[in-house]
C-alpha cells in the first residue's frame, strides 16, 4: 500500500509540474472483475479512459474504463482506513482515498467549513445558481462517508453543480450501500487540474464494494467542475455570466500565462454546431428535453410539458438533460 | 401482471449497471405483501438472502399475466399494457441514474399509498397504482 501511495504521489507531483499535462494517469492494472450479470441500457454513457475525457455535454458525469475501478488487488483491504494527499506548491488538493465502513462514518452533524479557503476560491453569487453561490467547498470524500470536517486537504473549489448534482448524488449511493449491507467500500476521489490551474476541471471517483466483489459498488467516474450558464477561469476562479453561445467546459489547454482577464482563453470556445435552433419539449418535472417525436414526450402530461424553440446548447444552459431515448 | 420497482426523487432505478439503492425494510414488506415473485438475474444476490420466494427468469419476454414482478435493471415502459398493477417504493432521496422509469402514470389510479421507515433510509413511500 505504502509503495503504491508513494507511487501515485509521485506520479502526481510529475504530472502537476509537467506543462500541458490535462490528467493524472490512471493506475494501470485492473484487478476488479466485475460480478455483474446484468445487461440494462445505460444512455448517456461514455467510455474511455482518463486520458481522453469528452466535452461536458450536459451530464455531470462521463463513465470511465466501462466504470471499471483501477484498485489493484495488493489495495483491496476491509481495514477501514483514510489517506489524503499533503497539498502541492500551488496549494491544491491531491487525491483522497480510503477503505469506507460503518466505523468511519460520521455520528455527529457536520461542523462548519467556512475557515478553509481551497485553490481557487473566489466566491461569486449569480442569481441563475441553485442557492445563488458558485462555488462551495467541495468535500473529495464526503462528510457523510468519513466525517472529515474542515480538513483543508479534503476540501477543493466545486461548483454548486458539480456538488449537488454529481458528488453529492454518487455519494449519496455508497452511504446508503455501507449503512445498509455493514460492508467496507474501497474509494478514490482524484481531483484533476490542467497545468497549473488553481480549480479542477473535474474529479475522477472511483468506488468498489469489497466484500461482495464489486456487486453492489463497482464506478469509475468522472464529474465535470463546471456551472451551467456559468464561465470560470479556472487558472484563478474568477467567473462571470457566460455570453449567448459560449460553451462554459473547461477544455483544458493548459496556459500557465492565461490571466483573470483572459475571456477569450481557448478554455471557452463557442460551437456553431449548438447554434442551430430546434423545437424541443421540456419535460419541467425531470428536466429532461426531448425531440417532439419521442414517445417520451407525446405521453408526457400537460402539467410538466413546455415546448421550446432554440438551440440545443440554449436547453442544455437552462440545465436540462437530453433524453437518453431519442437523445435531441 | 404486478410490477413492484424502486425510485428516487427523479424516477432514477440504475446508474452504471447497478441498484441506485436497497434496504431490508423494502424486502420485509415485499416478503409479507407479495408471497412469491419473479425476478431477472440481475435481481437473483439480493432476494436470494432475503428468504422471499421467487422464481428465476432470463428475460422480460418469460414474464406472464398474473405474476408478481419485481424489476430493477429494465425499464416498467418495455413491459406497457401488460402491467395491471404497479408498485413504486419511493427512496425519497436522491441518486444518479442513467436509467429512469418511463412508464406514463396516465392510464393508473393511485389506490393506496404508506409510508414507513427503512432500515438505512429515513422515509420509504409505497404507492400502489392500478390501471
Amino acid at each position: 500500500m505504502k509503495r503504491f501511495l508513494a507511487t501515485v504521489a509521485l506520479l502526481l507531483a510529475l504530472c502537476m509540474s509537467f506543462a500541458g499535462c490535462d490528467f493524472l494517469p490512471t493506475a494501470s492494472s485492473s484487478s476488479s472483475s466485475s460480478s455483474s450479470s446484468e445487461s440494462s441500457s445505460t444512455p448517456d454513457i461514455g467510455s474511455g479512459t482518463i486520458d481522453n475525457i469528452p466535452p461536458y455535454a450536459g451530464n455531470s458525469y462521463v463513465h470511465i474504463n466501462d466504470g471499471i475501478p483501477s484498485f489493484t488487488a495488493d489495495e483491496i483491504t476491509t481495514t477501514a482506513y483514510e489517506f489524503y494527499s499533503e497539498l502541492d506548491s500551488l496549494g491544491r488538493c491531491g487525491y483522497a482515498e480510503a477503505c469506507i465502513g460503518k466505523e468511519l462514518m460520521p455520528t455527529e452533524d457536520r461542523g462548519s467549513i467556512s475557515s478553509v479557503s481551497p485553490s481557487g476560491w473566489v466566491q461569486a453569487s449569480y442569481d441563475c445558481v441553485d442557492g445563488g453561490y458558485l462555488y462551495n467547498r467541495c468535500h473529495l470524500i464526503g462528510f457523510q462517508l468519513t466525517g472529515e470536517n474542515a480538513n483543508k486537504k479534503n476540501l477543493i473549489t466545486g461548483t454548486r453543480y458539480l456538488n449537488n448534482e454529481g458528488m453529492l448524488l454518487f455519494e449519496n449511493m455508497v452511504a446508503d450501500y455501507i449503512r445498509e449491507t455493514n460492508n467496507h467500500v474501497m474509494y478514490r476521489v482524484t481531483p484533476l487540474y490542467a497545468g497549473s490551474n488553481l480549480v479542477a476541471s473535474g474529479v475522477q471517483i472511483e468506488a468498489y464494494s469489497v466484500e461482495d466483489e464489486g456487486d453492489g459498488i463497482e464506478f469509475n467516474v468522472y464529474f465535470y467542475n463546471v456551472q451551467p450558464l456559468i464561465y470560470i477561469n479556472y487558472a484563478t476562479g474568477e467567473s462571470r455570466l457566460a455570453t449567448e453561445g459560449e460553451i462554459i467546459v473547461p477544455q483544458p489547454t493548459p496556459d500557465d500565462s492565461s490571466s483573470s482577464e483572459d475571456t477569450s482563453s481557448s478554455e471557452q470556445e463557442s460551437s456553431s454546431a449548438d447554434t442551430e435552433e430546434h423545437d424541443y419539449v421540456l419535460n419541467t418535472n425531470t428536466k429532461k428535453f426531448h425531440s417532439p417525436s419521442c414517445s417520451s414526450a407525446t405521453d408526457m402530461s400537460a402539467q410538466n410539458r413546455q415546448d421550446y424553440h432554440g438551440t440545443r446548447q440554449g436547453v442544455l444552459d437552462m440545465g436540462y438533460e437530453p433524453c437518453g431515448k431519442c437523445k435531441p | 401482471m404486478r410490477v413492484i420497482v424502486c425510485l428516487d426523487d427523479d424516477l432514477g432505478m440504475l446508474f452504471g449497471r447497478k441498484r441506485q439503492s436497497r434496504d431490508s425494510a423494502v424486502l420485509e414488506d415485499i416478503k409479507a405483501e407479495y408471497g412469491e415473485i419473479v425476478i431477472l438475474p440481475f435481481s437473483q444476490r439480493l432476494i436470494e438472502p432475503s428468504g422471499i420466494k421467487y422464481t428465476l427468469k432470463e428475460t422480460e419476454n418469460d414474464f406472464k399475466r398474473g405474476e408478481t414482478i419485481f424489476l430493477e435493471s429494465i425499464d416498467p415502459a418495455r413491459l406497457g399494457d401488460k402491467i395491471d398493477e404497479l408498485v413504486i417504493y419511493r427512496w425519497n432521496r436522491r441518486y444518479l441514474a442513467d436509467m429512469k422509469f418511463t412508464l406514463s402514470l396516465a392510464d393508473f389510479k393511485r389506490v393506496g399509498v404508506k409510508e414507513f421507515a427503512g432500515s438505512s433510509h429515513d422515509k420509504i413511500t409505497k404507492e400502489i397504482f392500478k390501471r
